[in-house]
Order: structure tokens, then sequence, then C-alpha cells
């Protein structure tokens, strides 16, 4: 088995975050209430902080996402994820075969095309996509660092 | 901006690149910089997406001449050409075509944010959006 745990185990840490995930839906509920106070409100924050890293720790397994399952997280074809994991804009699980892509980098591209689809007024997400890595490569030249660099630390002429 | 222009201010990486170009680089610069001065962000191209987000950035890119590019950004009542130098939108977009399997992208970008923004911003309150 490729991520190196035995079933039984992995059913056992399944069902830890599942019990996890039902207590944070609970929290998360309390949340929506209208008339929490805001020592109320920070209390279910907290709450839901120490929920989310105990269903972290209860999957802190090796295993990634199967390219199948990327494809349909983020709505592009496996072949699309394949090039991605290839150019590096998604990062693959090291060592494992089938390939598995790691969850924090589909939820960092996830989070990407998200903002990226509401500030850049393109219709296709792939245009808007492309533009945000556009603007990367163009922020990240080195002429462009230099001046940014310079302009963080407040070195200025007057022109 | 009614009667009364930009300050304008550079970085030492700008100031440097301005003064080695040449030719029609260097001509589309200064007629560039004389705009900026009287209209600001209504000038300075469109918005860069931020590097992090992919929301929008502090920064203006503005086209010159070939694979020229200036880089702009602005206080109220100042403009500011944070850097200059080259980057090959065409070549890039194509690349990103082939490698990245982003179809769309091949032919360049049709639409873009523009740098003043629907409320004038950079120059909220000192300019109004110039389309």
């Amino acid at each position: 088995m490729s991520s190196g745990a035995a079933p039984t185990q992995l059913r056992r840490r399944a069902a830890l975050a599942r019990l996890e995930a039902e207590e944070l839906a609970d929290a998360v509920s309390e949340l929506r209430t209208a008339s929490l106070s805001q020592p109320e409100v920070e209390r279910a924050l907290e709450r839901v902080e120490a929920l989310s890293a105990r269903v972290q720790k209860a999957l802190d397994l090796p295993g990634g996402l199967s390219v199948a399952q990327a494809a349909e997280r983020l709505e592009v074809s496996e072949p699309t994820i394949r090039k991605w994991l290839a150019e590096g804009l998604l990062e693959r699980v090291e060592g494992h075969k089938p390939v598995e892509v790691t969850q924090r980098s589909v939820i960092e591209v996830e989070r990407v095309l998200g903002t990226v689809r509401e500030s850049y007024p393109a219709r296709r997400w792939s245009e808007a996509l492309a533009a945000f890595l556009h603007d990367r490569d163009l922020l990240g030249q080195e002429w462009a660092r230099e001046g940014v660099e310079q302009l963080r630390q407040g070195e200025l002429i007057e022109r | 901006m009614a009667g009364r222009d930009f300050t304008l201010r550079a970085t030492p990486a700008a100031v440097a690149a301005i003064d080695r170009l040449r030719g029609r680089a260097r001509k589309s610069y200064v007629t560039f910089e004389v705009e900026l001065r009287k209209r600001g962000c209504g000038v300075a191209g469109y918005r860069l997406l931020g590097a992090e987000d992919g929301g929008y950035s502090e920064f203006c890119c503005k086209r010159l001449v070939d694979d020229w590019r200036v880089i702009a950004t602005f206080e109220p009542g100042v403009a500011i050409v944070v850097a200059v130098g080259r980057h090959d939108s065409h070549t890039f977009y194509v690349e990103l075509s082939k490698t990245l399997a982003i179809g769309a992208s091949g032919q360049g970008r049709k639409e873009k944010p523009a740098c003043c923004g629907e409320d004038g911003w950079p120059s909220v309150g000192l300019a109004p959006a110039v389309a």
C-alpha cells in the first residue's frame, strides 16, 4: 500500500477524523448564530481552530490526492493536472506511485483560482489563471523585484 | 488631475534603466513620463494581479514599445516609477499554453483591469478614473 499504513489503522484514523468533523460542523453552525456576543464568537473560533488542528492530526497520513481527485476538485482534466504537476503549479507526494498530489498545493491553486476569478474580468477561468501567472512572472523578473524592493525601502528619487 | 501635475518619483533601479533606454524605447518612455505627470493612473496601463493570491496588486504595468514594460504605483498626488525592463509577454503566453495546458492563453489576454480602477484608485480623491 503506497501510504504505508495498515487498513485497520486507516479505518481508525478515518473514524476519529469523522468524529472531529462532526464536532467541527457543530462549531460552525454555532458561529452562524446571529446573537453571539464578541467573546462568544472568539471562543467559537478558538474551538474551530482546535478542532481543525485535531482533524489534521487525525488525517496526518502520507497519502495525497489521486490525479482524478485533484482534477475533479479543480474542475480540470487529468492531463491538465499532470501538466501542472510537471510545471510545479501543483506538488506531488514524493515517492508515491501512482502519482499523488499534495492537498496543500490543491488548496493553494484553488484559492488562487477563486481570487483571480473575482479580480480578473475574464469569462474563462483559464484566461484568469494565465493572467495571474503572467503577472507573477512579470513581477518576478529581476529588474522588477529590484525596483519593488527599493520601493519597500523607501529609496526614491525625485524626477 | 485638474490644474496640478503629479509629483513624479522613481526607484534608483528604474532611473538607471531609464538612462539606458535608447531609440524608440527611450522616445516612448519620455512621452509616457510626460503623460504620467499629467494624468497619473489614467495612462499607467493595467493593474497587475498580486503574486501571492491573485487579488489586485498595488502595481500597474504600461507597455512602451516591443517588450519594454514600466511598472508604476501611486500615492496621493504622487506617481512612482518602480521598475523599467523587458518582458516578452507573447512568448510567455505561448509557452504557457503549451506547458500548463491553458489553451485559452495562447493568444495573450483579451481583458485587463484598468490601472485606475472604477473609483480612481490609486489616486483616489485626486484624479478621476480615466478610461
